[in-house]
């Protein structure tokens, strides 16, 4: 087949659109540079979400044909693999503003605690970056996006000047937020990126708690309106849609000049050229390009004569535990929907007051799915059959709380991306494999977070529904992959510098969540928007000023 | 199936088709670990409680719908 070639040569060619690349086609062209995205998928039609179709008519709708948008890429389309016995759960959104468009929008700050965890615990390579490098960027984004949440601060979570109101917590989040005070944990207001009111010309969100399908109206934070939009408005952005990237083409000296990518749908191969190529396909998919842009200069892979691309994935570990408040049980049922998940968060605190724990790094908590919602799951744990059985329920259900706590996975070199040559896609191109194993660290971690969510339903005088404390997860379902093209000081152990740069490779940057040095427990998108900003107001001076 | 189908002729000398609600229940308890049971129950549960019926007007669930503002809990006694 022919290939595709144009002629142009881009300032810049930015593979990705979800909230890394969103932020850098964003700052790039507010600065000037025209700018080329490609885009694996296409726009999502706010028009055509099922935001406000209702659960009974969801099986009517799909009966009669119709679909909800197709947020999720299949595994046909988008394969990879992992070994027999190791499961790894890969969430992927194909499409403009890629997962922004259904996020969990909760948008917590790094502490010094996450940027500085190595030095204090020896594990692994430190950050190259500090709180005060990265706190205008998180105050800016704060102010662009728009984040809801308290005043408060604490060591573990830096609090925000430019927070809009909080939501009112529900009941059940009152209750719990008093148990966990009685026992000295502190529970606060959640940070969260839905407007609760109007900003920067998006609509305040409606309170219908359907964020998950996609929200009509965009009250909350997504790539595509609140980043790509307004880059296309200056005419400096243009977007292939369906472009799936395979690799980033090289130059005889090992400088990026170009991309390589096949239409989703024709399987075309296409080649664009590029003088600075910014990769924000998210952390797993931007890895697999990186190892899978082999040359003469780059045999391992693009950028990694140290190795140390595609190992030390680091997801997140996590556990729900579900209890019925006393004091909501038989209480009439009220409209708990909010603005969809939690309106609380319990901040980390392991580290605190002398604390012992025979294990390194932490865990916060969030707590999504209080109150009365639009389906009863868990009352497949209530026993019984019959009226019996509808009465418990119905009497339990205002009065559910649902308890999450996200641990750090420490970075290991053996959790890791590799492609091989011999296992492709449909475009021939390397998929994915996927290696990833909890281990003692994040078992001991477990038990304290299992041992924490009961300590405050105890408090909390609530009913626990059954649940299994051995139980870790299935890994990748709390969706945040990091570190596989890690930041760090230290060529030599590390793949970019703090500004997201390749160390190898002047004219690459790597700006989502693989380029972050460890995960920490907090969930990654805010920490994402805030280093692709940085990293792209570094790459714009280093551009004018003719060093790249 | 046919296990339930067999206990129910053990325990009540009929089968399960013909079973009265009260012998239904005890047939389903005495089995409630049973995976199949389980799937039974579990898929009952998710299409009544998103069902109109279940979730509605057997629950009472009001929600997803435009609100103006949030009020969040305001029971006074559960403030902090």
């Amino acid at each position: 087949m022919q290939i595709g070639k144009s002629a142009e040569v881009h300032d810049v060619v930015i593979i990705g659109s979800g909230a890394a690349g969103g932020m850098a086609a964003w700052n790039l062209t507010r600065q000037g540079m025209r700018v080329l995205m490609l885009d694996a998928g296409a726009k999502f039609s706010r028009s055509q979400f099922w935001s406000h179709v209702k659960p009974w008519q969801v099986p009517q709708r799909i009966a009669t044909g119709q679909h909800p948008p197709q947020f999720y890429v299949d595994l046909k389309t988008a394969p990879y693999r992992t070994p027999p016995g190791q499961p790894f759960d890969l969430v992927r959104v194909w499409g403009r503003g890629g997962k922004t468009n259904v996020w969990g929008r909760v948008s917590l700050r790094y502490s010094d605690l996450d940027f500085t965890s190595a030095e204090r615990d020896g594990w692994e390579i430190p950050w190259p970056i500090r709180y005060r490098d990265i706190a205008p960027y998180y105050d800016k984004v704060d102010q662009l996006i728009g984040v809801c949440g308290g005043d408060d601060d604490q060591d573990s979570l830096p609090g925000s000047h430019y927070h809009l109101p909080p939501p009112a917590p529900r009941c059940g989040e009152r209750l719990l937020q008093k148990a966990a005070r009685q026992i000295g944990i502190s529970i606060v207001s959640g940070r969260r990126a839905v407007l609760t009111r109007p900003h920067n010309g998006h609509p305040a969100c409606h309170y219908c708690g359907a964020c998950g399908k996609g929200c009509d109206v965009g009250a909350f934070f997504n790539s595509s309106d609140y980043l790509i939009e307004p880059a296309l408005g200056t005419g400096r952005l243009r977007v292939i849609d369906n472009a799936v990237v395979a690799r980033v083409l090289t130059d005889d000296e090992g400088r990026a000049n170009g991309v390589q990518y096949f239409d989703r749908y024709t399987k075309r191969e296409q080649r664009v050229r590029a003088r600075l190529v910014v990769v924000a396909a998210s952390c797993i998919d931007s890895t697999r390009i990186l190892l899978n842009s082999k040359s003469r200069r780059h045999p391992n892979g693009l950028g990694n004569s140290s190795g140390v691309i595609g190992r030390y994935l680091s997801e997140q570990v996590r556990l729900h535990m579900f209890g019925f408040v006393p004091e909501l049980v038989g209480a009439p049922v009220q409209n708990d929907d909010g603005i969809g998940g939690e309106h609380v968060y319990m901040p980390r605190f392991n580290h605190r007051d002398g604390r012992k724990r025979d294990y390194l790094r932490g865990f916060g908590m969030q707590f999504w799915g209080c109150g009365a919602g639009d389906n009863a799951g868990w009352a497949k744990e209530i026993p019984g059959f019959g009226a019996g059985l509808k009465s418990s329920v119905k009497k339990r259900y205002p009065a559910l709380v649902a308890l999450h706590p996200y641990g750090e996975v420490l970075p290991y070199a053996d959790n890791r991306i590799t492609v091989d040559d011999h296992d492709v896609d449909a475009y021939g191109v390397p998929i994915a494999r996927i290696e990833f194993k909890y281990r003692d660290n994040e078992r001991k971690m477990m038990t304290e977070m299992y041992e924490t969510a009961a300590a405050i339903l105890k408090s909390a005088k609530a009913e626990i529904l059954p649940y299994d404390p051995t139980f870790m997860g299935i890994p990748g379902q709390a969706i945040h992959e990091h570190s596989t093209c890690r930041m760090g000081a230290d060529p030599k152990r590390s793949a970019l510098n703090g500004f997201c740069q390749m160390h190898d490779v002047k004219n690459v940057f790597v700006v989502d969540g693989a380029a972050f040095t460890t995960a920490s427990e907090k969930n990654p998108t805010l920490t994402i928007l805030a280093l692709a900003w940085q990293a792209t107001d570094y790459l714009a001076g280093e551009m004018k000023s003719n060093r790249l | 199936m046919a296990r339930l189908e067999t206990a129910a002729r053990s325990r009540f000398d009929s089968g399960l088709p013909a079973l009265k609600p009260e012998q239904r229940i005890e047939l389903l308890t005495a089995n409630e670990k049973d995976p199949f049971v389980r799937m039974i129950k579990g898929m009952t549960i998710d299409g009544y409680y998103t069902s109109q019926e279940g979730l509605v007007q057997e629950l009472g669930w009001h929600g997803n719908t435009f609100l103006t503002e949030f009020k969040g809990c305001t029971h006074p006694e559960h403030q902090a």
